[in-house]
């Protein structure tokens, strides 16, 4: 039977108020009756009316996915994953719990460690003696890889003292505490950084959008923000961040109040510009927009960004002031009723920030490889060298249907094509490679770093960022972990055509980081468990997908001014 | 970093293997979406997930790369719901679908795929032009702990009222997806 061409699916709505809808959304939203059921049941004889129904479920189902918060972390407690071997411990005691996840990472209110177990008490029950074995397995590895999930239930977890992941590059902030966590995304779930964990590296522009629980910022600028749910703001610069609504604290200590506009902290409303000077103190905006400002310490000036233009207001030590959607600014001489977190609650990990992001310069950096391909004949055995690339080791490509092109090297079928590659602990990396990829719809092509591979595997197993022929479908996708068994992803851009992708591996910290980039713009990025290893630097091509690699290098990047980091 | 040295210390799945956990990871959403749409009443469907992915690791030796992996799961989310929705209803009383109907809508929902990427992206920006009051009405009902009872009691309105308001945010959402659908397909 002929498919229909996609979305090509319409949905004939009735009025909002209409009796379908009604019986829908009585389902949905209440504890319906068996007549309930059996009136939707009748309509939905219509195949019109089915086409609604379906259209409303995935509707809230979007929603449901989108704002009950998402975990990125889908392998701890993926049934069966561990049963080939466990990571190594953590030296950390005991896991952070995840935060509430639809899906198969983490169920509402549990931590990986009681997914285990319930799959465990199930199995147990009706399954012989291998699987109970195995499933014990699973409970050991959920347990200890569970110790890198970032956020956390304070109820389950003892205070921990976690390292701090190294600064990604074009960050301005890292998340340096969390507590109670959960993220929602509103405006979509298609930005990568929209969930960041602890330690992970803010951008600027960065949307923060928090239900419940709190989360601790350290900015470049020296500025420590506490974020308490449900918040939604956003970081503007190294120095200031757009608070749409909720509360914050920020403290800012003599770095980053300095005097002069470079330094001052500021916070952004609907209706009030807040800047410090030398201070601590506390900023809220509710639904309507009307901003509250608390000073803990030192004093702050209130500027109103509506109404008629007036000049700030200087709010001193335990005084608090309001601005109104009008602009109106009101000061008084005492706190306000409004409360804020001063402080994370007793026990939180939480650290300082890393360094701060280096600045490189292509032109210093050292070749590992560099290959523009081109020529004709099979890639198996060749040497970058052999055609004025850089590089003597030979690729090995066991895949047939790999081959040197005038524009390229062109790969029709699913494999991987690697060089060896040993990294040294401190250097930062760049393994960068033009692609177009020319066929196979959903499927596609990538690059990225792994370990022992097998040969007719497409993915790596380290990390990698994959380029989709087409991304009607799904978006394109970053993955970074120590094996396929302990994956992170995130979503890459919706882009297509010939595209550069990148990823950046930084040694330079004891955890190694990678940021994922393409056209070069950062995507997003992490710190990888301590037992990641790689061994070698990797094209790939998935499925259907034709592709052609025009250009790749692996350089050993150099900071702009000389060293490495 | 002396574990790095460690040659081994997760070995790499069997091809199949990691072809089916790549499968698995990246239709998890999709999953959930089907079982939304048979257990639409039903507010927190982690657990009754969780059982589908186990079902489907246990069997993954079935899975062929080559042929399309939602199908094959769904099936396996179709089972799970009836015994999920027939342990409930002995418990609890809880009411549902007749199975017949359950059937139909699956056999729907799967041909209403093709679409539901799109319709995601579309909904992104119609949520962006809901008024902050409606925002924050979706944002307390799907994001919420509270049950609609409560939601309404907190916001000072009754239960009928608080499900007309949502029905009608439904609406004007699905009216925009639409309107959008149709839009990005005139371009």
């Amino acid at each position: 039977m002929r498919q229909p061409p996609r979305s090509s699916i319409r949905v004939l709505l009735p009025g909002p108020d209409a009796e379908l809808l009604t019986a829908i959304c009585t389902i949905c939203d209440g504890q319906p009756t068996r007549a309930d059921f059996d009136r939707l049941e009748r309509l939905l004889q219509d195949p019109g009316a089915m086409t609604v129904y379906l259209a409303v479920t995935e509707l809230d189902a979007t929603l449901l996915w989108k704002l009950r918060g998402q975990s990125h972390w889908r392998a701890p407690d993926l049934p069966g994953l561990a049963t080939s071997s466990t990571p190594a411990p953590t030296p950390s005691a005991k896991p952070p719990a995840p935060r509430r996840a639809p899906g198969l990472s983490q169920g509402a209110a549990t931590t990986p460690g009681d997914a285990a177990t319930r799959h465990s008490r199930r199995s147990i029950l009706r399954r012989p003696p291998p699987l109970f074995l195995r499933m014990i397995g699973i409970l050991l590895a959920v347990v200890l890889i569970g110790g890198v999930v970032a956020s956390f239930q304070p109820a389950r977890t003892p205070p921990a003292k976690v390292p701090p992941s190294p600064r990604l590059p074009g960050s301005v902030a890292c998340v340096t505490a969390m507590h109670g966590t959960a993220w929602s995304d509103v405006a979509g779930d298609a930005d990568p950084t929209a969930h960041p964990a602890l330690f992970d590296s803010l951008f600027p522009g960065q949307q923060l959008v928090l239900p419940r629980g709190l989360v601790g910022i350290t900015f470049d600028s020296g500025a420590e923000l506490i974020l308490e749910g449900p918040v939604a703001c956003e970081v503007t610069s190294s120095s200031a961040v757009r608070l749409d609504r909720g509360r914050l604290t920020a403290t800012v200590h003599a770095q980053a109040s300095a005097g002069t506009a470079e330094t001052q902290f500021t916070v952004k409303t609907p209706t009030a510009t807040v800047t410090d000077v030398g201070t601590a103190f506390g900023v809220a905006v509710d639904s309507t927009g009307v901003t509250d400002v608390r000073v803990f310490e030192g004093f702050v000036d209130l500027l109103a960004s509506r109404g008629v233009p007036s000049p700030p207001v200087r709010l001193m030590r335990d005084e608090s002031g309001s601005i109104t959607t009008t602009g109106r600014v009101s000061r008084r001489s005492s706190p306000g009723a409004t409360t804020f977190k001063r402080s994370m609650p007793q026990g939180t990990p939480s650290a300082s920030a890393g360094p701060a992001p280096t600045v490189w310069a292509d032109t210093r950096a050292t070749v590992v490889f560099r290959d523009g391909f081109g020529g004709s004949g099979r890639l198996e055995g060749t040497t970058p060298s052999s055609r004025n690339g850089t590089g003597d080791a030979p690729w090995r490509t066991p895949a047939a249907g790999w081959d040197l092109a005038a524009d390229g090297l062109s790969a029709a079928s699913p494999g991987k094509a690697w060089l060896p590659f040993a990294p040294q602990p401190g250097r930062i990396y760049r393994l960068q490679v033009e692609m177009t990829v020319t066929a196979g719809t959903n499927d596609w092509a990538a690059i990225g770093f792994s370990a022992p591979p097998a040969p007719e595997n497409p993915a790596m197993n380290v990390a990698w960022i994959l380029q989709r022929h087409t991304t009607e479908l799904d978006a394109n996708l970053m993955f970074f972990g120590a094996g396929l068994n302990n994956l992170r992803i995130l979503n890459g851009d919706n882009l297509t055509g010939r595209r550069t992708l990148a990823i950046l591996l930084d040694t330079t910290q004891p955890r190694w980081a990678v940021t994922f980039l393409a056209d070069g713009r950062p995507l997003g990025g992490g710190v990888l468990p301590a037992d990641a290893r790689i061994d070698s630097a990797c094209l790939s091509c998935q499925g259907s997908a034709h592709v052609t690699f025009h250009n790749s290098s692996l350089l050993v990047m150099e900071s702009a001014h000389g060293s490495r980091n | 970093m002396e574990s790095r040295d460690k040659a081994g210390a997760n070995p790499p799945l069997a091809s199949g293997q990691s072809d089916f956990v790549a499968a698995l990871l990246s239709h998890q959403r999709g999953i959930h979406a089907f079982l939304v749409t048979l257990l639409p009443h039903e507010d927190d469907l982690d657990d009754l997930q969780q059982q589908v992915c186990l079902a489907l690791w246990e069997k993954r030796d079935q899975y062929e790369p080559a042929r399309p992996f939602l199908p094959w799961a769904y099936a396996f989310a179709r089972n799970h719901a009836l015994k999920y929705l027939e342990a409930k209803s002995r418990e609890k009383g809880l009411q549902h679908f007749s199975g017949p109907m359950l059937e139909q809508i699956a056999i729907a929902r799967e041909a209403f795929d093709v679409s539901t990427e799109a319709r995601r992206r579309s909904l992104d920006a119609c949520l962006r032009r809901l008024r902050p009051e409606q925002r924050d009405l979706i944002r307390e009902r799907f994001a919420g702990e509270r049950s609609l009872k409560d939601l309404a009691a907190r916001i000072g309105v009754s239960a009928a009222s608080l499900t007309m308001r949502l029905q009608r945010l439904r609406h004007a959402l699905l009216k925009c997806i639409e309107q959008g659908l149709a839009a990005g397909e005139a371009s």
